[in-house]
């Protein structure tokens, strides 16, 4: 779903939403869903990040990938991914989103019980010169219950 | 969305310990009465802890802006009248820190290019950037941007968020606050949002009073701000009607980065102070002579990092 304060044509609407849904979903794959379990690297997690959002995401990479979980996880099985988009876009021209995301997965483990993941929060993004769309700010929370318990879809 | 979420990271961080332990205890205490003992079972509740985290790409982290309340009239250019108000914030991005410095809009300076007069008469003489170049000299530090709103601006903005909430420490009457203002927490609509950030008479030390008063309005507009910031448009709606309504050199996607910086201000790491003086006269003018080695004081400790270490 996406709320437009501003005026946006149908064609940049569509054309908004799957540029800002690449960025969101790359992320979301690089960081969590993506990649051979188990796997320790996630230098690319944020390559869809602006280099300052980046560099601070690396500070708190323990939440915004699954860095830490990542070596006794067997495999990965995405619930839901999910990104609600308001855009600011005066003129016609989309200026700045926030994207509303959640996403839950199972980390299935060999050795433990598997977890029932939930992140949640909002993404920043707005439009760099090469008109890609990358995210600049976050604000993000993360929850886990052993799967099949807390049934938060 | 997620309410539960938005509301944890408006809590200071002692508030927040203290809460979790007190849930916690209830929760125990809880326990303790219901729980049968040693059973396998399928809990009906649960306690989950969320970890939480944010940050946002700003250069610089730390950012200084002149916010004025200019006394502009109907017909009359809010960046070509003398300010009302004068407030230096600022804003650490990475740490949530802000530091306000109110100046009184009838401290007696120098202002570049036009002698000694009132610093408030600079935004008249030359609008936005002579009133940062006067506080520049005043204060030593040379604000990133200035933002300007007049009376009608102010009170559509304060109006447009369903008022804010100020805690005044003294009280005071005027005719557009029914009962008064009084002492601690004070709901208020958008006219009286102003007659609080405007008013001298009653309040004991006159000028600097209502500077302190315009840091409290703007402590209420950033709680309030941050308070419905997780409502889905919020913000992308309140930052189209600023587009539509002030004027401004930067470009929406500059305005929107820099719109979500400012939200990253926690309210309780908020520093204010006013920077303090002598009232006198020059000519038939009556002036305050500012205490510039404080302001000087002030600024130098809080330039790297918008926070104020120490007293005013």
């Amino acid at each position: 779903m996406t709320r437009v304060a501003g005026t946006l044509k149908k064609a940049r609407r569509g054309s908004l939403e799957r540029k800002v849904g690449r960025a969101i979903s790359s992320y979301f794959d690089a960081a969590y869903l993506g990649g051979e379990y188990p796997r320790a690297d996630f230098t690319k997690a944020f390559a869809t990040f602006s280099e300052g959002a980046a560099r601070q995401a690396r500070g708190d990479r323990s939440l915004l990938t699954n860095a830490d979980l990542a070596k006794s996880i067997a495999a990965v099985t995405p619930i839901r991914k999910d990104a609600r988009l308001s855009v600011l876009a005066p003129k016609n021209v989309a200026a700045g989103v926030t994207a509303r995301i959640r996403l839950v997965f199972v980390a299935d483990s060999e050795e433990a019980q598997d977890t029932r993941v939930t992140i949640s929060g909002r993404l920043l993004l707005t439009r760099m010169k090469s008109g890609r769309w990358h995210i600049f700010g976050y604000d993000v929370a993360r929850s886990a219950v052993p799967a099949g318990k807390g049934a938060s879809r | 969305m997620n309410r539960f979420h938005w509301t944890r990271h408006f809590r200071t961080r002692h508030f927040r310990r203290a809460r979790q332990i007190t849930v916690l205890g209830v929760v125990l205490a809880m326990t303790a009465i219901v729980v049968p003992p040693a059973t396998v079972r399928n809990a009906p509740t649960a306690l989950v802890k969320v970890e939480s985290v944010r940050g946002i790409d700003h250069e610089p982290h730390v950012i200084w802006i002149l916010a004025l309340g200019s006394d502009a009239r109907p017909g009359q250019s809010v960046v070509r009248s003398r300010a009302d108000a004068i407030q230096l914030v600022g804003v650490n991005t990475k740490t949530g820190a802000a530091t306000a410095i109110g100046i009184p809009r009838d401290s007696y300076v120098n202002i570049p290019g036009q002698g000694r007069n009132k610093i408030n008469a600079a935004l008249y003489f030359g609008g936005p950037q002579l009133m940062a170049g006067a506080v520049a000299d005043m204060v030593g530090i040379r604000p990133d941007y200035v933002f300007t709103t007049g009376f009608l601006g102010f009170r559509a903005m304060v109006q447009s968020m369903g008022g804010i909430t100020v805690r005044s420490k003294y009280s005071f009457t005027d005719v557009v606050m029914p009962g008064g203002y009084r002492v601690g927490k004070n709901k208020l609509n958008g006219l009286q949002a102003l007659i609080f950030a405007r008013i001298r008479y009653g309040l004991p030390r006159g000028d600097f009073d209502r500077s302190a008063n315009q840091q409290r309005t703007m402590v209420g507009i950033l709680r309030e701000v941050r308070s419905k910031a997780d409502k889905p448009g919020f913000m992308e709606r309140s930052l189209l009607s600023v587009v539509k309504n002030m004027d401004t050199n930067l470009r929406p996607s500059e305005l929107f980065m820099l719109a979500q910086a400012l939200t990253q201000i926690q309210p309780d790491k908020i520093t204010r102070c006013v920077i303090g003086g002598s009232t006198g006269s020059a000519g038939a003018a009556s002036v305050v002579f500012p205490d510039i080695g404080q302001a000087r004081s002030i600024a130098n400790r809080a330039r790297k990092d918008a926070t104020l270490n120490g007293r005013c």
